[in-house]
């Protein structure tokens, strides 16, 4: 059950972490409008996200209980990178020159789409609640 | 979680920009001051903040913090003021390099970055408390 749970909301699990952490280069972007020699950030947030969804379906569907030493699992946990660590490496953009106007427009986009995805969350968590009392 | 990071990266930039606005406001108020420096007295010369990405840990994203403060290189205006008590002895003294012009339109600039960062905290703050609705 809970299991099936946490399968339900990946998707919008990655998509709070990716538009949480690009509202955080957003706001050091406007932040550092004044800055001489800033180079602003944003990521490419449809790749990273497709990046985070492949992981997902790389990990075990399901899994058996082991009771001794010798059972052998089925796949091999690996540990998940963190989002920062593994879009700091890939997704990063670079941009010349900051434009004010940009950035602000895109931060409330970005945190519009946040608030929708949180909307969305609640929406599935009625739908569930409404199942469940039957 | 990084919501809360841009509380500290808007902070760090409104400090800034107020501490700059605080220059500005100082350079416009000393246009016409003599400064005393080892018994002499010169002109008021007008001040400059470099600002600076502050990134500690290595992280992408980060605050405003000022570098250092300098002193605007712009030569100084002389003027035949005869009256003046650093006038030199052809009656002509040397006055203030603060610009009115520059120092208003930069105050103006850093009062609209100022506010820009307001609104992100405004931003931040709903963000995080639609955050908190999660499952009510």
């Amino acid at each position: 059950m809970l299991n099936k749970l946490d399968k339900e909301f990946y998707f919008n699990k990655c998509v709070l972490n990716l538009r949480s952490y690009r509202q955080e280069l957003l706001a050091s972007n406007i932040a550092n409008s004044d800055t001489p020699n800033y180079q602003p950030l944003d990521i490419d947030f449809s790749k990273a996200l497709n990046e985070l969804l492949k992981k997902n379906d790389k990990q075990p569907q399901f899994q058996l209980t082991l009771t001794s030493k010798k059972h052998i699992p089925i796949t091999q946990h690996k540990k998940l990178e963190s989002y920062e660590e593994m879009i700091a490496k890939k997704y990063i953009i670079k941009k010349d020159k900051i434009n004010m106007d940009v950035e602000k427009v895109n931060f409330i986009n970005n945190s519009l789409l946040y608030q929708m995805d949180i909307i969305f969350i609640n929406n599935k968590f009625k739908n569930l609640t409404n199942v469940l009392k039957g | 979680m990084s919501l809360l990071k841009i509380f500290d990266i808007a902070n760090s930039a409104m400090i800034a920009q107020s501490q700059k606005m605080q220059m500005h406001a100082s350079n416009l108020a000393n246009i016409d001051s003599l400064v005393n420096t080892n018994g002499k007295l010169h002109p008021y010369i007008a001040k400059k903040i470099i600002l600076k990405f502050d990134n500690s840990n290595d992280v992408r994203s980060g605050g405003v913090k000022v570098e250092k403060i300098i002193d605007d290189t712009t030569p100084l205006k002389v003027i035949y003021d005869p009256n003046n008590p650093i006038a030199n002895s052809k009656g002509f003294s040397e006055i203030s390099n603060v610009n009115v012009v520059t120092e208003t339109i930069n105050a103006i600039s850093a009062s609209r970055n100022y506010q820009a960062n307001l609104e992100v905290l405004n931003t931040i703050k709903s963000m995080i408390m639609k955050t908190l609705t999660i499952g009510q």
